[in-house]
């Protein structure tokens, strides 16, 4: 831990506010609260200057008797994850809402509020995560209710047509479903409505069903995305040992670093191909796509699949590199280097791209700084947040590398972080293979003991994911995932408020939305008998 | 007949963009099979029923129409047209226009409104540099250096009516879902097709009249130069569209305003010192 | 100017699009297609089914027969089979072209043989695990032909004899 006194500064000044110390672990500092007190420990610890990572709801009752909130912050500058623990009784569920000097857990209360049913006080409220149809009291994630029970129906009525232009849920723009209503005035967007959690498919709460064990989680986790994939599977896998305390070998860190700045790569690439088709150069795209082409062929000849490697397991991993592979990753990174740096060039000086970029789709530092955005949204408005820099893990601490920072907030620093960060990923790579350890890449024996929790993190291309595990018997006792898109979305409005309507797709599409990540709590997916014409907007 | 080419230069134009993607693309004649295939399905008609249908058909015709009197001003050569016949091109063509705006604008989709009010505006910033360079190149007046200028008035502002990139802001797929075009389907979106191919054969037609005509031709040998420099030009304006992306409504007729309006300011001024 | 650079990158690049499927497709050595499963070698003991992830590969017991079921369109193609396989039965291939009409083309079966305890007749193990148990440690046969329930049952009414208990 770094900077210890200014850490237990903090701690002094919170349990000053009530709040008790539960857990100090090595990077973790567990704190519970009292539903009254939550709201000033927050407040207190924000201010302090920790970023909100997000909030977990927990039915605790076979543990502890209770249901519990778990709000996740994160010290930067110490690298030191605080973790405050709310306990709220089942037959009175309600809890104070930290979101007044805490917006950026606005999405992350109504969400356990939605699914566990903790009523959040000073707050206004609303469904989020669940469709219009579900019915009321039935909450997915208590422990009751099975992953694959399909409750019926309930026709409401029908909510009042609104105008505005809308994005989605089913639109060119979008490689996912989503739903954004524009109220525009002429060509400018002066409000919007998001509805999101569309592909909501249950992830977390199949996770801790009879169905899984903690073996066949990780590839449950490399499909909540098509793009990051194997930074969740990473993820779970970390949070996994770290909660059991399990040493994984060195030589299978630095294989899942090397696997994790290839998907990189390949994800901003993706993104870079996406951007120039929204501006109307498909040329760009064309072009980008085909240098990814290059990041696909080797991640296939370095773990046995383009996408959805399968190569986690907890404990380690299951594929070694051997010196050809590691010549043929010296080869693409080096042919990527040149490619990339003269598409880059075609690409800006393009007058259309420059001029649509710069400008548009602003985030201010401050706007970003209340929501805690995450990833190059973050680094483009000014923060300083990289998860491999503030919580070192896998290999980060054997390698020196710049995070880059702009300060615009606009379309175009948003486009140049991620053109930096791939060339600081090629440098990464390189001085990994560099120091790559010898040695084995799976652990042979490990025991995972009930009732464990751990937060882990990782800087996926998008920004920073965390996965929070409490350990059960045989599969996780509770998963959750906050993927980097779910973070980022809310800060969506303040960016497109203001802006010409043309402006909408590109600046989406700069926090690089990943649907797929965002929408994965609960169980999806009522498929019993239409009763009638539901609207769904 | 070139109803019958106008497909087939599009196709070497999607062939040609591929290339430059470092794709393979699809064949030439795919364009003739996208249009003969949309004809064949049903018959899908959207608000406005049977008169939308005809206001649809009727673009596609007076479209023909205009191109095909363009060729005739190509036989004679362009400093050589009648008055009559140069008017009537710019007057079909404008009708060719408001009827695709006529059309967007009639539909209760957001994004066939806002796709046509783009249109529009863009239409107004490009149009009347097009008719004021054209009639005034057929008139045959003026000097060298007028005609070269409003060649390249003529030039930019057919390049904004073909509605490429960047200037394809009416039916821009990620913002506008296909914009004006959104509520066709089948056949009418099969006559669609056809009026912005031919659109994109005046265009480049224009402009191959425009620089043959610096030669002097008339009669057969002018059509003759017209037609061969038609598909040369349809290529600069296929390599033109792949290299730059799509502009936004309000930066696009900034631009043109500004470029279109100083190079005819320059024009008229330059004919009225008799230069 | 660097606008156009575009055009000299696509010249030097030529073409980089491949017309599959009239030509092969781009495969890594590496590469993870569907799974094969020998049946000469398959013991049906299970285990591919306890760690397939999205449950390809279910056991389905029938009477005297138990089937183990790879059903290609539930595989995630993960390999984590191949892996665990005792008996070495199952290889990954590099086939992934598998689309079909028939929902049944995509299923797979190795059918088993169950052997039955001789003396209640409940189902203990298939033929295949019999034979490599026995064929890499010697067991008498009274043992493998009896299921672990009624062979402890058997073992305590004989050490109760032994003991003088009598007869019952």
């Amino acid at each position: 831990m770094k900077n210890e006194s200014v850490l237990s500064n903090t701690v002094k000044v919170l349990e000053g506010l009530g709040a008790v110390v539960e857990e100090v672990k090595d990077s973790e500092v567990y704190l519970r609260a009292t539903r009254e007190s939550v709201r000033a420990v927050a407040k207190a610890l924000y201010s302090s200057g920790a970023y909100l990572r997000t909030c977990a709801g927990v039915d605790e009752r076979e543990l502890s008797g209770m249901l519990a909130v778990y709000y996740i912050f994160g010290l930067d500058e110490q690298g030191v994850d605080v973790v405050l623990r709310v306990l709220v009784p089942e037959g009175d569920p309600w809890s104070a809402s930290i979101v007044p000097d805490v917006p950026a857990a606005d999405w992350c209360e109504l969400e356990v509020r939605d699914l566990l049913g903790i009523d959040f006080r000073g707050r206004l409220t609303k469904r989020l995560v669940l469709p219009e149809d579900w019915p009321d009291g039935v909450y997915p994630l208590r422990k009751e209710f099975k992953y694959d029970e399909k409750p019926s129906r309930v026709l409401r009525e029908e909510l009042p047509e609104e105008a505005g232009v809308p994005v989605g849920p089913y639109h060119p723009a979008l490689h996912e479903p989503e739903y954004f209503e524009l109220y525009v005035e002429g060509e400018k967007v002066v409000d919007i409505a998001y509805r999101g959690f569309h592909v909501h498919r249950g992830i977390e709460k199949l996770a801790e069903s009879q169905r899984f064990t903690y073996k066949q989680v990780p590839f449950l986790a490399e499909r909540i995305c098509g793009i990051c994939g194997f930074v969740h599977s990473s993820c779970y896998v970390m949070a996994v040992e770290k909660a059991a305390g399990i040493a994984v070998p060195e030589r299978a860190e630095f294989i899942r670093s090397i696997v994790l700045e290839v998907e990189r790569l390949h994800s901003h690439l993706l993104w870079l191909g996406v951007a120039a088709h929204l501006l109307g150069y498909d040329a760009g795209f064309m072009h980008a796509w085909r240098i990814r082409e290059q990041v696909m062929v080797l991640a296939e000849y370095l773990t046995g699949s383009r996408k959805t490697y399968g190569i986690n397991l907890i404990g380690g991993v299951r594929k070694d590199i051997n010196t050809e592979k590691i010549d043929r990753v010296l080869k693409t990174i080096t042919d990527l280097r040149k490619e990339f740096t003269e598409l880059v060039k075609a690409m800006l000086a393009v007058p259309q791209i420059k001029s649509r970029a710069s400008g548009t789709g602003v985030l201010t530092k401050a706007e970003a700084r209340a929501l805690s955005v995450v990833g190059p949204v973050a680094r483009a408005s000014g923060l300083y947040r990289d998860v491999r820099k503030d919580y070192p893990y896998l290999a980060y601490r054997r390698v020196s590398f710049k995070v880059p920072l702009y300060t615009e907030g606009d379309n175009l620093a948003r486009l140049l972080v991620r053109v930096d960060e791939v060339f600081e990923s090629i440098e990464i790579i390189k001085q990994l293979i560099d120091v790559l350890p010898d040695g084995s890449i799976m652990v042979e024996e490990y025991d995972i003991p009930p009732g464990r929790r751990a937060v882990a993190a990782i800087e996926a291309p998008r920004g920073e994911d965390v996965h929070f595990v409490i350990t059960g018997v045989g599969r996780p006792y509770r998963w959750r995932v906050r993927a980097p898109t779910y973070q980022n979305i809310p800060a969506l409005r303040a960016m497109l408020r203001g802006n010409p309507l043309a402006d909408a797709p590109l600046t989406i599409a700069s926090i690089d939305p990943c649907f797929s990540c965002t929408d994965r709590a609960i169980v999806l997916d009522v498929k019993s008998g239409r009763m009638g014409v539901i609207r769904l907007k | 007949m070139s109803l019958a080419l106008a497909p087939v230069y599009d196709g070497l134009e999607r062939k040609i963009r591929a290339a430059i993607h470092t794709r393979i693309g699809p064949p030439i004649l795919q364009t003739w099979y996208d249009i003969l295939k949309l004809f064949t399905k049903e018959i899908v008609v959207p608000v406005g029923g049977i008169w939308y249908t005809l206001v649809t058909a009727l673009e596609l015709l007076t479209l023909i129409a205009s191109s095909t009197i363009l060729l005739h001003i190509s036989s004679y050569g362009l400093g050589k047209t009648a008055l009559l016949e140069a008017v009537t091109f710019i007057v079909l063509t404008s009708i060719v226009t408001t009827l695709a705006i006529v059309r967007a604008v009639s539909q209760n989709n957001v994004f066939s409104i806002v796709g046509g009010f783009r249109e529009f505006s863009l239409m107004l910033s490009a149009e009347p540099f097009l008719a004021l360079s054209f009639l005034l190149l057929a008139s045959g007046a003026g000097s060298l250096a007028s005609k070269s200028i409003a060649t390249a008035v003529l030039a930019i502002s057919s390049y904004v009516i073909s509605g490429r990139v960047p200037y394809d802001i009416a039916e821009a797929e990620p913002e506008l879902a296909s914009g004006v075009n959104i509520e066709l389907a089948g056949p009418l979106l099969g006559l669609a097709t056809t009026s912005s191919v031919l659109k994109k054969l005046v265009s480049a037609t224009l402009t191959a009249l425009a620089l043959t005509s610096f030669v002097g031709l008339s009669g057969f040998s002018s059509l003759m130069a017209v037609v061969i420099a038609t598909p040369i030009t349809w290529v600069t304006h296929t390599i033109v569209s792949t290299i730059l992306g799509r502009s936004r409504v309000d930066l696009a007729i900034r631009f043109l305003y500004v470029s279109l309006f100083s190079l005819s300011l320059t024009l008229v001024l330059s004919f009225g010192l008799g230069l | 100017m660097s606008i156009a650079k575009i055009l000299e990158i696509a010249l030097r690049t030529g073409r980089v699009t491949r017309r599959y499927p009239y030509e092969p497709p781009l495969l890594t050595p590496e590469f993870r297609g569907a799974v094969k499963i020998d049946p000469s070698k398959c013991w049906g003991c299970g285990a591919c089914v306890k760690v397939c992830p999205p449950n390809a590969l279910t056991l389905k017991p029938a009477g005297k027969e138990v089937t183990l079921e790879y059903f290609v369109g539930r595989c995630i193609f993960c390999g984590m089979c191949a892996e665990v396989c005792p008996a070495g039965a199952i290889e990954v291939t590099k086939e992934f072209e598998l689309s079909s009409a028939s929902l049944d083309d995509l299923k797979s079966r190795v059918i088993h043989r169950l052997t039955r305890c001789s003396i209640c007749g409940s189902p203990i193990w298939t033929e295949a695990e019999l034979r490599t148990v026995v064929k890499s440690s010697p067991i008498a046969e009274e043992y493998t032909l009896v299921c672990p329930k009624c062979r402890r049952e058997k073992l305590v009414k004989a050490a109760k004899l032994r003991l003088g208990a009598g007869s019952e």
